[in-house]
C-alpha cells in the first residue's frame, strides 16, 4: 500500500498520494518522536513535520519503497539529534551572554494515555539512542539487525543499548515506587 | 503503585503506541512547509538580484572605461564616472523594487 502511494507520488506527482502516505504513518511517526522527546508534544510534532518535509523533498532518493518506514524513523532520529545539537549550542550561547535558561524548563509531559505517560517517565534517564532503540524494538517490532542497519550502528551496540536501557527503566521504576516488585 | 518487574516492563513496552489524529498536524506541516519554501525563494531572489546587480555594474563600467579611452575623455571627474557607471544598478534596483512589491 505504502509503495503504491510512493510510486504514484514519484511518477505522477500525485499530491493526494503524498497526503495518504502522511496519513498512513503520521501517528507512528509522532508517537516515536514523542518517545524521543520524552513527551514534549510540541517539539515532537515539530520534529515529525521537519521529517515529513525532508521526506517530501528526498523521496525520489529512496531506493527500496518497502523500506519507507525505517527510512522515515531514521530521518526523524537524525532530525532530533540535530535539534539537540542546535539546542546545546543555543544554551551555550545564552550562558555566555548571561541569558536566563528557557522558560519551559519546568515542562511537564501530558500524553495520550496513562501507559504512555508511565513509559515516558521511565525513559527519562535513558539516552536518546536508548529511547530510540527501545521504541523501535519493542513498540514497532524491528529486530536488532534491522535497527543496526537503519541507524548505522554496530549490532553489538544496539543490543547493549537496549539491554542497558531496559535495566535503567527498571531502576527508575524502583526509584519512583520503592515497593516490592 | 509497586515498581515494575521485567515482565511487566516488556508488556508495557510491547503495547501499541496510541493512535493520533492527523488533522491539525497536517495543517501545521503544510503551513511550515509553505513558510520554508517561501523563505527559500526569497533567499534565491536576493542572490539572483545580487548577481544581476554585479553584472549590470561590471559590464557597463567596462564599456564606460573603454569609451573614455577610445574618445580620450580625460576631464570626467571620478564622481561623475562613478555615477555614470552606477546608473544601471540604480535602474535595476528600482525595477527590482517594483517587481518584488507587486
Amino acid at each position: 500500500m505504502l509503495s503504491q502511494f510512493i510510486r504514484r507520488f514519484l511518477q505522477d506527482n500525485d499530491q493526494q498520494a503524498f497526503n495518504q502516505l502522511v496519513n498512513a504513518c503520521q501517528s507512528q511517526l509522532r508517537g516515536y518522536c514523542r518517545r524521543l522527546t520524552l513527551g514534549d508534544i510540541a517539539l515532537a510534532d515539530d520534529i515529525a513535520q521537519e521529517t515529513l518535509i525532508i521526506v517530501y523533498q528526498q523521496l525520489g532518493e529512496l531506493q527500496d519503497p518497502n523500506a519507507y518506514k525505517s527510512w522515515l524513523f531514521r530521518i526523524a532520529y537524525r532530525q532530533y539529534v540535530n535539534s539537540l545539537r542546535a539546542n546545546r549550542l543555543e544554551t551555550h550561547f545564552n550562558q555566555n551572554q548571561g541569558v536566563s535558561p528557557a522558560e519551559d524548563d519546568a515542562y511537564q509531559p501530558h500524553l495520550h494515555t496513562d501507559n504512555e505517560q508511565l513509559l515516558v517517565t521511565l525513559m527519562q534517564d535513558l539516552s536518546v539512542e536508548q529511547r530510540a532503540l527501545i521504541t523501535l524494538n519493542s513498540s514497532f517490532g524491528y529486530g536488532h539487525a534491522q535497527i543496526a542497519n537503519m541507524l548505522d550502528m554496530p549490532l553489538g551496540t544496539v543490543k547493549s543499548h537496549i539491554q542497558r536501557g531496559k535495566q535503567q527503566m527498571l531502576a527508575t521504576s524502583r526509584k519512583l515506587h520503592p515497593g516490592a516488585a | 503503585m509497586n515498581s515494575l518487574n521485567e515482565q511487566q516492563l516488556e508488556q508495557l513496552l510491547n503495547q501499541p503506541l496510541p493512535s493520533l489524529q492527523p488533522d491539525e498536524f497536517r495543517r501545521d506541516a503544510y503551513e511550515q512547509f509553505c513558510k520554508q519554501q517561501q523563505n527559500r525563494s526569497r533567499v534565491l531572489q536576493l542572490f539572483t538580484m545580487l548577481a544581476l546587480a554585479c553584472l549590470c555594474y561590471v559590464i557597463p563600467a567596462t564599456f564606460v572605461d573603454q569609451a573614455m579611452i577610445l574618445f580620450s575623455i580625460m576631464d570626467l571627474s571620478s564622481t561623475k564616472y562613478m555615477l555614470a557607471s552606477a546608473m544601471p544598478i540604480l535602474m535595476l534596483m528600482i525595477v527590482g523594487y517594483f517587481l518584488l512589491d507587486s
